[in-house]
């Protein structure tokens, strides 16, 4: 890493050092506890700005909105974003491959993958939203209204009138 | 959408191509609700082709647009601003422009005016005077609309960046530097931002994020070029809008003639996760290439899939995207692009010239009428039709080596804001290159008659048809 002249700069840089060796205590709602890299914990932008803006790293960070299953299929995906940053094209190309497998597995589970989905929502960790929020979208595309709904589960709430009415409006939109 | 909360759900349907959107507002009343209230289908049906060119000159006080003539005529497109009630005569200049809309600089009964204004519906609106205009070093205006956000737009200041202290005393803006050795960037940058939504201008301040490693120094390291126009152009270039944040490309005056990027992450008008996160501000240094210099010129704009910049070296142009998916937001190589053959095919032209090659595109203060004529038969013709006016394709003789004698001075204008496409300028002859088929695409001459020091800055305008701006002669009063 270059170093950067200027005071803050220097103190920027002597902070970088001490936290890239500092782990982090996230706590899932169920109490059980992960420890991570603080570089693994920084991919999600919630996270990240707790620890900027000064906040307790010693004590760990609660999450009441993350349970113990997708808690760890989320660091594990943190995990191998955070620690390991690509130089190589082979390394980049084993990251794509590392995210087509990881969002393969969730895609089988719907609903674990719904759970990741709104666990990088609110951890905000944006490549991993990406991931999951375009897999998600990947069920709907190339669907008819029927397919969709059948695919979701969803009951056909529209009348007759509300259909044409939706269909007219879709011409201008 | 039961599984998943309505802010995620709107997340995944943004991914969604406008066919898809389509099927799934017929699937229940909710899903509709949710895509209309949203305006999720409105992105899709903006058109997402460059209809013409803005362009300002470094010596000449007007703004000119650089089009098909059909598109200044026949669509109700005024790229000349005839439907503003200004002065005929003055300093009349697009200052910016954002997925449509235009602001602008003109003056009515010779005092300086601020418009927003739309050269597709011909509404405009002028911004009430800013108070503090006068007392402060405004380095540049940028203007944020994003319909598929809101139809609301605001209208970004950016005060003085630091530079050597001059004879003619110029009052900072609060908390910038007036000490040279006072760190930069600042911890906290503050704008003035209008909101067309509150009608107001209002100060707001940026929280500087990011690493020290991206750059860090003190005013005097990070002076930027002189605030007067010189011949590379101004120290404040171009802003894009890309995913919720600004990103304004400056130029600093160090002895490597760096130019850097200032993200701005606005809290008022973008996405939720931003407002959490507060207004943030990023700087991030543009790259370069390895090796001795030589000379270069630069862009930075929005393409494609994001914020791409490209940089020329003699005969080289280097193309780079940002890479965000990372914590440390870093450039990435895209294209490199041996400009040899351009030169050649441009020079060729010259003996084309009375031959077959349509100029389709002419400036509107153009005497070539005939060209005009000359188009006749490709009326549909614009500049997202890829395969019209192909005069050559670089990748099919990379292997040539320019002779020395030859002076080769391609201009960077910028990007295709939708498509893999980079606009390049030489001899004033304009073509559009296709980054990734290699094709060149001929545009036509951007000649300004007597003027010829150059261009300052130029805008690539994708019409917009829907706004806010109220019909007609309105004024905002306060």
């Amino acid at each position: 890493m270059a170093s950067g002249s200027g005071a803050a700069a220097a103190a920027a840089d002597a902070e970088e050092k001490e936290s890239g060796s500092r782990m982090i205590t996230l706590t899932s709602n169920e109490g059980k506890a992960f420890v991570v890299t603080e570089a693994s914990a920084r991919q999600s932008a919630t996270i990240r700005s707790m620890v900027d803006d000064g906040g307790c790293v010693d004590k760990g960070f609660p999450l009441p909105n993350v349970d113990s299953k997708t808690l760890a299929r989320v660091i594990q995906y943190s995990d191998e974003h955070g620690n390991k940053e690509p130089h190589t094209v082979d390394e980049r190309a084993a990251l794509a491959k590392f995210d087509r497998d990881f969002i393969a597995e969730l895609d089988a589970d719907k609903a674990f993958l719904y759970d990741v989905t709104m666990a990088a929502n609110y951890l905000h960790i944006q490549g991993l939203l990406a991931l999951t929020t375009q897999c998600v979208a990947d069920t709907i595309k190339g669907k008819t209204p029927e397919e969709i709904r059948t695919a979701f589960g969803i009951e056909y709430d529209l009348t007759a009138q509300d259909e044409k009415e939706i269909k007219e409006e879709d011409t201008h939109a | 959408m039961d599984c998943l909360p309505d802010d995620v759900f709107i997340k995944v349907l943004r991914c969604l191509p406008a066919r898809s959107l389509a099927a799934s507002r017929c699937v229940s009343k909710e899903w509709c609700t949710i895509i209309d209230t949203n305006r999720l289908l409105l992105p899709h049906a903006l058109p997402h082709s460059v209809h013409g060119i803005f362009s300002n000159y470094l010596d000449h006080d007007m703004t000119h647009f650089f089009s098909r003539p059909s598109y200044s005529t026949g669509c109700g497109i005024d790229g000349c601003f005839k439907f503003l009630p200004i002065d005929a005569i003055g300093c009349n200049k697009v200052l910016d422009h954002c997925n449509g809309l235009i602001q602008y600089h003109g003056k009515i009964s010779e005092q300086c005016k601020l418009f927003v204004c739309n050269p597709a519906t011909h509404r405009w609106v002028q911004l009430p005077p800013f108070t503090e205009y006068d007392s402060l070093c405004i380095s540049a205006e940028y203007l944020v609309f994003d319909p598929a956000e809101s139809l609301h737009y605001e209208v970004f200041l950016i005060p003085d960046l630091p530079e050597i202290p001059t004879k003619k005393k110029c009052h900072k803006g609060p908390l910038m530097g007036k000490d040279a050795t006072m760190e930069w960037p600042p911890s906290v940058h503050t704008l003035w931002v209008f909101s067309s939504r509150t009608g107001r201008w209002e100060d707001k301040a940026f929280l500087h994020e990011g690493h020290a490693t991206n750059m860090a120094g003190t005013s005097s390291e990070v002076l930027l070029d002189s605030p007067d126009m010189m011949s590379w152009g101004p120290r404040f270039i171009r802003a894009e809008y890309w995913n919720g944040a600004l990103n304004v490309h400056f130029r600093a005056r160090n002895p490597w003639q760096e130019s850097f990027s200032l993200f701005l992450s606005p809290s008022a008008l973008v996405n939720r996760m931003l407002s959490i996160l507060g207004a943030k501000y990023r700087v991030i240094k543009t790259p370069r290439f390895d090796g001795p210099g030589g000379y270069t010129s630069d862009v930075l704009g929005r393409s494609e899939t994001g914020i791409y910049y490209a940089k020329r070296q003699n005969f080289q142009l280097r193309v780079w995207a940002l890479d965000e998916s990372h914590e440390l937001t870093k450039w990435v190589v895209k294209y490199d692009v041996n400009l040899c053959p351009l030169t050649k095919l441009i020079e060729g032209l010259f003996s084309w010239h009375h031959a077959k090659i349509n100029k389709m595109w002419i400036l509107d203060e153009s005497d070539d009428d005939d060209d005009e004529e000359e188009d006749q038969d490709s009326a549909e013709w614009n500049s997202d039709d890829d395969n019209i006016n192909i005069i050559g394709d670089l990748s099919k003789n990379k292997e040539e080596e320019m002779s020395m004698w030859t002076f080769g001075s391609v201009d960077l204008l910028g990007f295709h804001p939708y498509k893999e496409v980079i606009y390049l300028m030489d001899l004033d002859e304009v073509v559009a290159y296709h980054l990734r088929s290699s094709k060149v695409q001929y545009l036509g001459c951007n000649r300004l008659n007597e003027y010829n020091r150059g261009m300052e800055k130029s805008f690539f305008y994708t019409p917009c048809f829907v706004d806010l701006i109220p019909e007609g002669a309105h004024q905002k009063s306060s």
